[in-house]
């Protein structure tokens, strides 16, 4: 109860912040509540199962595509196109992992079959001309709560809902039964399968639970840009994003891929602004360096090391 | 479907000549993860690396991109030595998504230092020495493209008999085999691997220069062939030389014949697709298993 506590606090003091940042500062609030719940979806898999993903980006660009062309084309409201893109994403996760996990795929092979996937994907969609193909989809404008488009405080306040939803549905997992058997996996599938629990269900519903979850971010990221396209919602480096953010916030933690994202994003838009105009890639070049600092000196993350921190000076 | 059947051989050529390249950055990449069970995100980088000192030896020098084979192989070969001891070598003893996290950053740094410093521009560099076509029939076929696949080829079958018949190449196995059987036997496993890293990073500064006057260069080329090199590996089992080889001709002849009967990227997904389901179902490989 009290992590609920901290978090509905936290919550609010964010909430009261949004009001007085800057538009920028708004926008780089958004993308840290997107990134951070598309890191924190991800752990569900990657984290808590121990399951390394290379190809997050399919559940992303599945729920913007599901629900951009429900919308687009039979003009269903963006938000019955969240629960659409949440059915499909959790659909798709589980018949994913079905397949993967009942073959015994797992480590280097399993990161490399979810690269090679959403690689499918995303070369798949780049070549249908009723997704828009490689030129994308733009939604029109037209704001309103109804079409889920909203002012720049009001997305802020959207993305905290997001973040908020997401939050509570990772606790709620680490929390109940499943969390236990999430993690007795992770930590040893043999001893898992000896205690009797289903270890291949129990990776076919982590990867239905992230897929589900990482499936919301995509329809919110098409309403706030209002254009969607292959390269940005299906390709590799969001897949990476994910991943990145959540190795460098904290694998083990339950909230250290929000801090990874909390922590990287506003660096990659401080380094863009700063650089972009003389050297495009240096942000990416900066997430590579913190990336293996972090592995070599604090594998635990950046919430481990918090947390080390803190424990010393209660000490 | 007529002129696509004339088509056919041509496409059927082109994929074999873009396989034999294929099969020796898989060559590399088997050989690093059959010695050092260590899956390298960064293997093809060392190819853009390779082809970028190849094109400042061009553009700055004026050298022909086969004479710049003389500097970039032994840098190349360098920098992967250099990458050894401070990246891998730590991480060896580590869980394996450890290794897969520090290989792609690896990644990230390599391809946006080649993007920020020579921007995101595509370039060509021919060749003064090897810029004739040859036509057989009805056949075309560029000398450079047919003198790196001899060359890969050679390479390929030269690493095998090096890993099968001399001294060194003994070591090398009993390392990968069972390191501390090796150790037993006083075999240097840590130098071992050093040098399998050298010979399966560095093989690709022999590459670059060969491919460069046909192939396009940009910061993102690397990483292509990564993907393609996985695929490859997987298809010719993890570990195996010749399995590289021939795993690097199939990829190479279906992409060109699935280029030529298909638009846009949709080729792309057919050899994904296979990648997919060899991993699913024989994930030993079409060779299976014998490793090194």
């Amino acid at each position: 109860m009290k992590l609920v506590c901290n978090l509905l606090i936290g919550a609010i003091v964010a909430g009261g912040i949004v009001t007085v940042l800057p538009v920028y500062g708004q926008h780089i609030f958004i993308l840290v509540a997107l990134y951070g719940s598309l890191a924190l979806a991800w752990n569900v898999l990657g984290g808590m199962t121990g399951q390394i993903s290379l190809g997050h980006a399919i559940f992303v660009g599945a729920g913007a595509y599901v629900a951009t062309a429900l919308y687009l084309q039979l003009g269903v409201n963006p938000w019955i196109g969240f629960v659409c893109a949440t059915l499909v994403g959790g659909a798709l996760g589980g018949s994913l992992g079905y397949i993967v996990f009942r073959r015994q795929l797992s480590g280097v092979f399993f990161a490399l079959v979810t690269l090679a996937i959403a690689e499918m994907a995303r070369h798949a969609v780049s070549n249908i001309s009723g997704l828009g193909a490689a030129n994308g989809l733009a939604i029109p404008p037209q704001h309103g709560l109804a079409n889920f488009q909203f002012s720049k405080t009001g997305f802020c306040y959207a993305a905290l809902a997001l973040l908020l939803v997401v939050s509570l549905a990772v606790i709620a997992i680490q929390r109940s039964r499943l969390g236990y058997v999430f993690r007795s996996i992770r930590e040893n599938e043999r001893a898992a399968a000896a205690v009797g629990i289903d270890v291949i269900q129990g990776k076919v519903i982590a990867a239905a639970l992230s897929g589900a979850l990482a499936a919301l971010t995509g329809p919110f990221y098409a309403n706030y840009v209002l254009f969607i396209d292959p390269e940005s919602m299906l390709g590799i480096p969001l897949s990476i994003d994910a991943l990145l953010f959540a190795f460098v916030g904290g694998l083990g933690s339950l909230f250290g891929p929000l801090l990874g994202a909390a922590v990287l994003v506003p660096l990659t838009e401080l380094l863009r602004g700063l650089f972009s105009s003389r050297f495009a890639g240096i942000h990416l070049i900066a997430y590579g360096v913190v990336l293996i600092v972090v592995i070599r000196v604090a594998p635990q993350g950046l919430w481990g090391l918090m947390a080390d921190l803190i424990a010393r000076r209660a000490k | 479907m007529p002129e696509l059947l004339s088509l056919l051989p041509q496409a059927f050529i082109d994929g074999l000549l873009l396989g034999a390249v294929y099969a020796i950055v898989a060559a590399g990449l088997t050989l690093t993860f059959g010695v050092l069970r260590i899956i390298n995100f960064a293997h093809g980088d060392f190819l853009t690396v390779g082809l970028y000192l190849t094109y400042i030896g061009a553009t700055s020098f004026g050298f022909d991109p086969y004479v710049c084979l003389v500097f970039v192989l032994p840098l190349v070969a360098l920098a992967a030595a250099f990458t050894y001891k401070v990246l891998i070598a730590p991480t060896l003893l580590d869980p394996e998504h450890n290794q897969v996290v520090v290989t792609l950053g690896l990644s990230l740094i390599l391809q946006n230092l080649i993007l920020t410093l020579f921007t995101a521009d595509v370039h060509t560099i021919p060749s003064r020495i090897a810029a004739r076509t040859l036509r057989f029939d009805d056949i075309f076929v560029q000398t450079a493209a047919l003198g790196a696949s001899i060359v890969s080829i050679i390479v390929c079958l030269a690493l095998f008999w090096f890993l099968r018949a001399t001294e060194l190449g003994r070591r090398i196995r009993a390392a990968a085999q069972d390191h501390e059987a090796a150790l037993m036997c006083g075999v240097d496993v840590n130098r071992m691997y050093l040098i399998a890293f050298c010979i399966g990073s560095g093989s690709l500064g022999l590459v670059a220069p060969l491919i460069a006057p046909f192939n396009y260069i940009s910061p993102g080329v690397g990483s292509n062939f990564t993907l393609t090199a996985f695929i490859v590996v997987v298809l010719g089992s993890l570990g195996n030389l010749v399995g590289a080889l021939v795993g690097g001709f199939i990829i190479g002849v279906v992409e060109a014949v699935a280029g030529l009967t298909t638009v846009g990227s949709i080729n792309l997904i057919v050899t994904y697709a296979i990648f997919v389901l060899i991993l699913l179902f024989k994930p030993e490989g079409l060779f299976g298993g014998r490793r090194l």
